[in-house]
C-alpha cells in the first residue's frame, strides 16, 4: 500500500524525447454569481508527440475546462483565474500574449467541439470556415486556399469536396459537419488535436465512424490527440493513456489497458461498471453510481469522492489524497486514493 | 466549458446581461483577475455574494451630503453663467444619487434597487396630485383674464408663489404640470381601458368563432397596423373634435392591434384547455365560456401589456398635443405646453420648455423602467428581446 | 419562394384596399363639410348647392368611394381645399424626397453610431463602459423625438448657432448645403434610433458571442476583431434588418414631427399643416401615400430578411 513519494507527472521521461505538451498545476477558477468554482483543481500531465491522452469524466467534471484551458481559450464575457503552466514545445502558453497564442491556435494546435451544429457558424459558407484559417496562417492566395481546403474536405472523407465548399453549415448532415469541423482543425497540420466530446452530438452509428476518421488521421498526420469525453467506451482502444478526472482532478492516470483491466481508482471502478460489457452474463445489473458530484463552489475536505465512496474511510474526509504512482507497481500509473481497489490478479477485493 | 456551466446553471434568461435596466442599478462587477477575462458576468452577484450586514455607508454618506448640498447651491446661489450652474447641478445629482444608492443598499440589503423606487415614488406622487388637483393649493392654471396681475415669464424659483415659474400669460406652471398630468394620464389610461375592453372582446370573437371572423379581424387589425401609429393619429385629429374622449379613442386605436392578437392568442390556446371542454360539455352557452372560462385567462396579459404601453400613449398624446392636433390651449397639456416655448421664447426663457419637458421625461422614464422591471421579473422569456 | 411572394402581395392589397377605403370614410363621413371648408364664410345656399353638386358630395358614398380610387389610382389625388387649390399628388411628390432623404440619413447616421457602440459595449458586458452606455440608451428612449428636437435646436442653433434652423436647401441646389441643413433634423431621428439599435445589437451579440462557433473562430487563431465582425456581427446584422422593419413606424412617426420642427418642406410638414387647416383631401392622400410606403417596405424587409439569411433562405426555396 505505500507509494512512492514522487508524483507521478515529475517521473523521469524515460528514454522519450521531450514531450509535446508538459502541464503542471493547472488550475481555473471560473467566477460565478455564487462564488469561485474550482473547474480545474491541480491538473498535471505530460503528452508525448503523436500519443493519444483520453480524458474521462462526468458531465461537470471540469474536463472541457481542462481541454479549453490547455489551449488558454475562453467564451467571451466568462471571467476566471488560471494558475500553472502549460508548456507546448518548451512555450508557455499562458505566458504568451494574445496576439502570440493566436498564432498557436489553428496552426499549432486545433480543436474539435462537441455539437458541430454550433460550431460553425450558420450565415458562413463551409469554405469560408476552412480558408480563413489557411489564409491567416499559412498566408495562402485565395485560390490556394480554396485548392487546399477541397483537398482537406476530401482527407475528412467528404464527398464532392467542391461543391460543398459553396453551401452553408445547415445543409449538411450532422456527420459531414464534424468531419467540417474536423477539417478546419486540421487545416494547418497541427501537433495537438483538442478534441472536446467529438461525437457526443452524433448519432451512434455516426459516432465510430468519426472516431475511426481521429484514428486515421493521426496514423497519416501523427499529431498527438487530447480525447475528451464522458464516454469510456469512446476512449477504449483509441487513447493509448487515460486520466480519469472527478471535481476538477485526475484521479486516476495510467495506460488505457491496465487502467480498463483493472481499475485502482474507486471512482474509475465505478465508471467501469457503469458500462455495459459484452462479456458480462445476461441480465447481470449495471452499477450506477450513487449520489451526485459536489458542488465545486465549496468542495469537501479531503477526497472528493469520499461522500460516494463504499470504500472511503475517516482519512479519505479528512486528507486529500495526491496523484502517485505506486511503490514498486506500474510507474506509468498513478492513481490518488487512500484506500485503492486491488488488481484483480492480485487476490480481487 | 458546458459541462461546467450546465453543472451550476448558466446565468439565466431573465438576468443575463444582454438585458436592460440592470445596468441602472450600479453595482460593481467583481474585478476581472487573471489572463482570462474579458469583463465580468452580471454586475450585480459581485455584491450579491457577501451578504453583508446592515450597515451605515459612510462613503455613502460621504458622497450624498456634498451631492445633495451641490444640487441644491447649484441652481439658486451660484454666481456663474448657465450652462456652468447646469453642469453642477447635473454633478451634484450624480453624486448624491451615488450616495444615497450605497446608504440604501447598506440600509436595506445589497440588492436595494434606488432607481425603482425613487420611479415609483415619482408616479405615486404623479397620480396623487393628479387626482387631488382641484384641493391643492395650487396657482391659476387656465383663466387668463385671472392673471393679468401675476408676472408672466417668471423664471422658477423654489419658495416663491410660483415654484415652477409662469408662462407668458403669467399661468402657473406648476398648476398647468399637475393639470397636464391629469389630462395626460387620464387620456392614455382610458386609451389603454378601451383599448383592453374593445380589443379584448374582437380577440376573443375571433380566437372563438375562427373562420370568418377571424379572418376579417385580421384583416381589420393588419390594416390598422398599415398606418404608422403617429399619422393615424394625425389622421384622426383632423377630423375629430379634439377633446380628451375623442383623444383617447384615438390613441386606444394605436393599443388595440396588439390587444386583439394577444387575446386571440390567448383564447386559441385556452379553447383546447380541459376547463374549457369540460365547461362546454356541461352545456354552458358560448358567452358563458367566453366570458367565464377565457375572458379571466386572457385578461393579464393583456393588463401586463397595458402598463408597458402607458407609456407610449403618453408620448403619443404630447406629441398630439404638441403638433396643435390634441389638447388644445388654455387647456394645459405636457404636449401644448412645451409647444408655447417652441420659436424664440424658449431662448429667453428656457424654462418654459424645460419644466413640462422634464415632467414629461422623468414620467415616461419612470414607467419604462417599472415596466421593464415588471417585464423581468414575470416573464424572463420576453425580456431577452 | 415565388409562392410565398404572391400570397404576401394579395394580403398587401387587401391591406392598401381597406386602408383606403377607411382613409375615405374618415374623412368623408364625419361631421365638417367640405364645401363649406372651400367657400368660407358668406356665401348663399346656392352657391353652396352648387359646389356640393359640383364636388360630387351628394351621390351614394360608393359611387364617391368609387370615383376617388379611380383617379387615386391614376395618380389624382384630388386637388387642396384651400387656394390656391394646389394639386394633391404634385405637392406630395415634391415633399416626399425631403422626408426621404431626411430618414435615411437619419437612419445611417443611427446605424454608424449604433453598431461600433453594441459591439463595445457587448464585448465588454458589464463594464463601466457597457453600463454607461446601457443607462444613456435607456434614457434617450424615453425622451419624446420632439423634446429631443426641441432641445437640439437649443443647444446647436440656438445657443452655439452652429447650424441654421428653418431652412432648408434641396439636394438640386448643391449636396455640401442640403446634407448641413440636413444634418440636425438627421441627428434629431437618429437619437431615439442608435438607442433602440444599440440595445438590442447588444443583446444579440452577447448571445451570439457565447456561441461556440465564436470560440471555434478563435480557435482558428483569428484575430479578436475579425472574430467579433465577421462571426459575431454577421448573424446578429439580421436581427438589425428585423428590427429596421419594427422601428419604420416610429421612423416616419418622428420624421413627421422633425420635420415639423425644423419647418422642412417634407411630408411632415405638409400634413400638420393639412390637418390643422382642415385640408381633407390633401390629408387623405397623404395617409394614403404614407400607409403604401409604409406596407410595401414592411413587405420588402420581411422578404430581404427570408432572401439574404442563409438559414431561413432555405425553407423559402
Amino acid at each position: 500500500m505505500s507509494q512512492s513519494p514522487l508524483p507521478a507527472d515529475t517521473r523521469p521521461p524515460a528514454g522519450d524525447p521531450a514531450p509535446l505538451l508538459v502541464v503542471d498545476d493547472l488550475r481555473t477558477e471560473i467566477h460565478t454569481r455564487r462564488g469561485d468554482m474550482k473547474a480545474v483543481d491541480g491538473v498535471s500531465l505530460t503528452l508525448n508527440a503523436g500519443e493519444t491522452l483520453g480524458i474521462v469524466g462526468e458531465s461537470g467534471s471540469g474536463k472541457s475546462v481542462l481541454g479549453r484551458t490547455i489551449m488558454g481559450l475562453y467564451t467571451t464575457g466568462a471571467t476566471m483565474t488560471v494558475s500553472g503552466r502549460v508548456l507546448m514545445d518548451g512555450t508557455d502558453i499562458h505566458a504568451l500574449t494574445d496576439a502570440g497564442r493566436r498564432e498557436l491556435w489553428g496552426s499549432d494546435v486545433g480543436m474539435v467541439f462537441q455539437d458541430p451544429m454550433s460550431a460553425l457558424n450558420p450565415v458562413k459558407k463551409i469554405g469560408l470556415h476552412l480558408t480563413e484559417s489557411l489564409r491567416r496562417h499559412g498566408g495562402l492566395s485565395r485560390a490556394a486556399a480554396r485548392a487546399r481546403a477541397e483537398e482537406l474536405l476530401r482527407l475528412v472523407g467528404i464527398p464532392e469536396p467542391g461543391r460543398r465548399l459553396g453551401q452553408y453549415p445547415h445543409e449538411l448532415s450532422g456527420g459531414m459537419r464534424q468531419r467540417v469541423v474536423i477539417a478546419m482543425a486540421l487545416a494547418n497540420g497541427p501537433k495537438l488535436l483538442i478534441a472536446d466530446e467529438p461525437t457526443t452530438a452524433l448519432d451512434v452509428t455516426v459516432q465510430k465512424q468519426i472516431l475511426d476518421l481521429l484514428g486515421r488521421l493521426q496514423a497519416e498526420l501523427g499529431m498527438a490527440i487530447i480525447l475528451v469525453s464522458h464516454n469510456l467506451q469512446v476512449v477504449a482502444g483509441r487513447a493509448n493513456r487515460v486520466a480519469v478526472m472527478y471535481a476538477g482532478r485526475i484521479v486516476e492516470l495510467a495506460d488505457a489497458d491496465a487502467l480498463f483491466a483493472a481499475p485502482r481508482h474507486p471512482y474509475t471502478e465505478a465508471l467501469l461498471s457503469a458500462v455495459p460489457r459484452l462479456h458480462h452474463p445476461p441480465h447481470s445489473r449495471l452499477e450506477a453510481i450513487d449520489g451526485s458530484p459536489p458542488d465545486m463552489v465549496a468542495p469537501p475536505q479531503g477526497c472528493r469522492f469520499a461522500p460516494r465512496c463504499r470504500y472511503a474511510g475517516d482519512d479519505c474526509r479528512q486528507v486529500s489524497p495526491r496523484l502517485l504512482s505506486e511503490a514498486g507497481g506500474d510507474a506509468a500509473r498513478a492513481f490518488a486514493c487512500h484506500h485503492p481497489v486491488r488488481p484483480v490478479n492480485a487476490g480481487g477485493s | 466549458m458546458s459541462d461546467i456551466v450546465e453543472s451550476t446553471g448558466p446565468a439565466e434568461g431573465g438576468s443575463r446581461p444582454g438585458d436592460g435596466a440592470d445596468h441602472l442599478d450600479h453595482v460593481r462587477p467583481r474585478g476581472v483577475a487573471g489572463t482570462a477575462g474579458r469583463g465580468s458576468t452580471g454586475g450585480r452577484w459581485g455584491t450579491a455574494r457577501g451578504p453583508r450586514p446592515r450597515h451605515l455607508s459612510w462613503s455613502g454618506l460621504g458622497l450624498a451630503v456634498p451631492g445633495i448640498a451641490l444640487t441644491a447651491v447649484s441652481p439658486t446661489v451660484l454666481p456663474a453663467p448657465g450652462w456652468v450652474c447646469f453642469l453642477a447641478f447635473a454633478a451634484g445629482l450624480a453624486v448624491a444619487y451615488a450616495g444615497v444608492a450605497r446608504l440604501c443598499r447598506g440600509a436595506f440589503g445589497g440588492s436595494f434597487d434606488l432607481m425603482f423606487w425613487l420611479c415609483l415614488v415619482w408616479l405615486v406622487v404623479l397620480v396623487l396630485a393628479a387626482l387631488l388637483a382641484p384641493v391643492l393649493p395650487l396657482g391659476e392654471y387656465r383663466d387668463i383674464a385671472k392673471t393679468i396681475e401675476a408676472p408672466a415669464m417668471a423664471p422658477p424659483a423654489l419658495f416663491s408663489e410660483h415654484p415652477l415659474g409662469t408662462n407668458n400669460f403669467g399661468l402657473d406652471l406648476l398648476a398647468r404640470i399637475v393639470y397636464g398630468a391629469r389630462a395626460s394620464l387620464l387620456v392614455s389610461i382610458g386609451a389603454v381601458a378601451i383599448g383592453m375592453v374593445v380589443g379584448g372582446a374582437i380577440g376573443i370573437l375571433a380566437g372563438f368563432f375562427r373562420r370568418l371572423t377571424d379572418t376579417v379581424v385580421g384583416v381589420f387589425t393588419n390594416s390598422l397596423l398599415a398606418v404608422p401609429p403617429l399619422i393615424l393619429l394625425i389622421a384622426l385629429g383632423t377630423v375629430l373634435e379634439p377633446n380628451l374622449r375623442n383623444i383617447a379613442i384615438a390613441l386606444s386605436l394605436l393599443a388595440l392591434p396588439s390587444m386583439i392578437r394577444m387575446a386571440r392568442a390567448g383564447t386559441l390556446t385556452f379553447a383546447q384547455r380541459e376547463f374549457v371542454l369540460a365547461a362546454k360539455a356541461m352545456g354552458a352557452s358560448r358567452w358563458r365560456v367566453m366570458v367565464r372560462e377565457l375572458l379571466p385567462n386572457v385578461l393579464l396579459p393583456l393588463a401586463s401589456y397595458g402598463m408597458v404601453i402607458v407609456s407610449v400613449l403618453i408620448v403619443a398624446e404630447a406629441s398630439l398635443s404638441f403638433l396643435g392636433l390634441g389638447i388644445q390651449p388654455p387647456d394645459p397639456s405636457w404636449g401644448n405646453m412645451i409647444a408655447e416655448g417652441e420659436g424664440n421664447a424658449f431662448q429667453d426663457h428656457p424654462h418654459i420648455v424645460l419644466v413640462p419637458g422634464v415632467t414629461l421625461f422623468l414620467t415616461v422614464f419612470a414607467f419604462n423602467l417599472i415596466g421593464e422591471k415588471a417585464r423581468k421579473r414575470w416573464d424572463p422569456r420576453q425580456a431577452k428581446l | 419562394m415565388a409562392r410565398g411572394v404572391l400570397k404576401r402581395l394579395a394580403e398587401i392589397a387587401v391591406v392598401l384596399f381597406v386602408v383606403s377605403v377607411g382613409t375615405f370614410a374618415l374623412v368623408d363621413l364625419t361631421p365638417g363639410d367640405p364645401a363649406i371648408t372651400v367657400l368660407g364664410e358668406g356665401h348663399t345656399p346656392a352657391e353652396y348647392a352648387a359646389l356640393r353638386e359640383e364636388m360630387g358630395l351628394n351621390d351614394p358614398f360608393l359611387v364617391r368611394y368609387g370615383s376617388w380610387l379611380g383617379s387615386a389610382l391614376q395618380g389624382d389625388l384630388g386637388a387642396s381645399l384651400i387656394p390656391p387649390n394646389s394639386d394633391v399628388a404634385e405637392r406630395i411628390a415634391a415633399a416626399l424626397p425631403v422626408s426621404a432623404e431626411v430618414a435615411v440619413l437619419g437612419l445611417v447616421m443611427a446605424l454608424v453610431v449604433s453598431v461600433p457602440l453594441a459591439m463595445w459595449s457587448a464585448y465588454h458586458a458589464d463594464g463601466r463602459v457597457d453600463r454607461i452606455i446601457s443607462a444613456g440608451t435607456f434614457g434617450v428612449l424615453s425622451v419624446p423625438s420632439f423634446l429631443a428636437g426641441l432641445l437640439i435646436i437649443m443647444v446647436f442653433s440656438n445657443q452655439l448657432g452652429w447650424f441654421p434652423r428653418a431652412e432648408w436647401v434641396r439636394l438640386g441646389e448643391g449636396l455640401g448645403g442640403n446634407l448641413y441643413h440636413a444634418f440636425l433634423p438627421a441627428l434629431t431621428i437618429a437619437l431615439a434610433e442608435t438607442a433602440m439599435f444599440t440595445r438590442i445589437l447588444r443583446g444579440d451579440l452577447i448571445t451570439t458571442l457565447q456561441e461556440d462557433f465564436i470560440l471555434a473562430a478563435k480557435a482558428k487563431g483569428m484575430p479578436a476583431a475579425r472574430v467579433l465582425f465577421s462571426d459575431a456581427l454577421r448573424p446578429s446584422s439580421f436581427s438589425l434588418i428585423t428590427l429596421l422593419g419594427i422601428s419604420l413606424g416610429r421612423l416616419i412617426g418622428s420624421t413627421v414631427i422633425v420635420e415639423y420642427l425644423f419647418a422642412l418642406p417634407g411630408m411632415g410638414t405638409l400634413i400638420i399643416g393639412s390637418a390643422d387647416k382642415g385640408d381633407f383631401p390633401m390629408v387623405q392622400g397623404a395617409v394614403l401615400v404614407i400607409a403604401l410606403i409604409y406596407v410595401l417596405a414592411n413587405a420588402l424587409i420581411d422578404l430581404s430578411y427570408g432572401y439574404l439569411d442563409p438559414r431561413i433562405r432555405r425553407a423559402h426555396v
